[in-house]
């Protein structure tokens, strides 16, 4: 069976996190809250969003822009070093992905789109604890009517 | 005493409702107190994602019990663990405080 090229695109992100940054473990599609007082962390949660399609730009192709989304979780031992941690883990994915051109034929330009960040406040959460949610987009370039990797 | 006062004594008295515990602003002496916790663990909202999950602490100590008022940077010492307070709440008959609780390290 032949694998979307949506598929094919998510799988070389995680492919690329999990290579680039080992100090933190990568998950998919997941959907549940990450736990974090008591999951391992720093954690990377990449989903995949949506998909816009361009059948204006090439005759016979179509172009998609694919979004996705990388959430971090991280935890210290202050408040500060939270917050510290955070910045760190997110540095770590805009350095690994932004820039970056999957080897995969009709997969590149990825863009960066900007953060959110939030420490959990201490009514919430006891242990000083960070999120932040990533978003960034890739260009997929496919055959009409053929969404898959070639 | 107002019954209240004595209603408030006898639940931070219960063996079975409360633990004890010490209190204090530092540097000073820690001062005994009896802690009735409450700790509950919920999802947190995301930021248009999954989101997290974390327990809070709170514990409600007698007003009484302390002489001063509770404020972010006491601390409450239960067992080993010394929580550091991040906000206090009184009872509106002010018998009582609800103490958020952090247990992060003071930097």
């Amino acid at each position: 069976m032949p694998i979307s090229l949506r598929e094919t695109a998510l799988a070389a992100v995680a492919a690329r996190l999990t290579s680039q940054i080992s100090a933190a473990i990568v998950e998919r599609a997941r959907r549940s809250e990450v736990d974090t007082d008591n999951e391992t962390l720093p954690r990377l949660v990449l989903t995949g969003g949506d998909l816009d399609a361009d059948a204006t730009l090439e005759a016979l192709m179509v172009h998609y822009t694919l979004s996705f989304v990388v959430e971090g979780y991280a935890r210290a031992a202050t408040d500060l070093a939270a917050e510290q941690a955070q910045s760190a883990l997110y540095a770590q994915v805009v350095a690994a992905l932004a820039g970056w051109e999957p080897a995969v034929a009709g997969i590149g330009d990825m863009q960066e789109a900007g953060a959110e960040f939030a420490l959990l406040s201490a009514d919430a959460a006891a242990r000083p604890a960070g999120q932040f949610a990533a978003r960034f987009s890739l260009r997929l370039i496919a055959a009409t009517g053929n969404p898959y990797a070639a | 005493m107002s019954v209240f006062d004595e209603a408030m004594e006898d639940l931070h008295n219960d063996a079975d409702l409360s633990i004890a515990a010490e209190f204090r602003r530092p540097p000073f002496a820690w001062v005994a107190v009896r802690a009735i916790l409450s700790q509950s663990t919920d999802a947190i909202g995301g930021l248009g994602g999954l989101g997290a999950r974390a327990g809070q602490v709170q514990a409600d100590i007698l007003a009484a019990a302390i002489t001063d008022t509770p404020t972010k940077g006491d601390q409450l010492r239960i067992g080993a663990t010394a929580y550091t307070v991040e906000a206090a709440e009184r009872d509106a008959l002010a018998l009582s405080w609800r103490l958020t609780l952090s247990d992060a390290t003071q930097p």
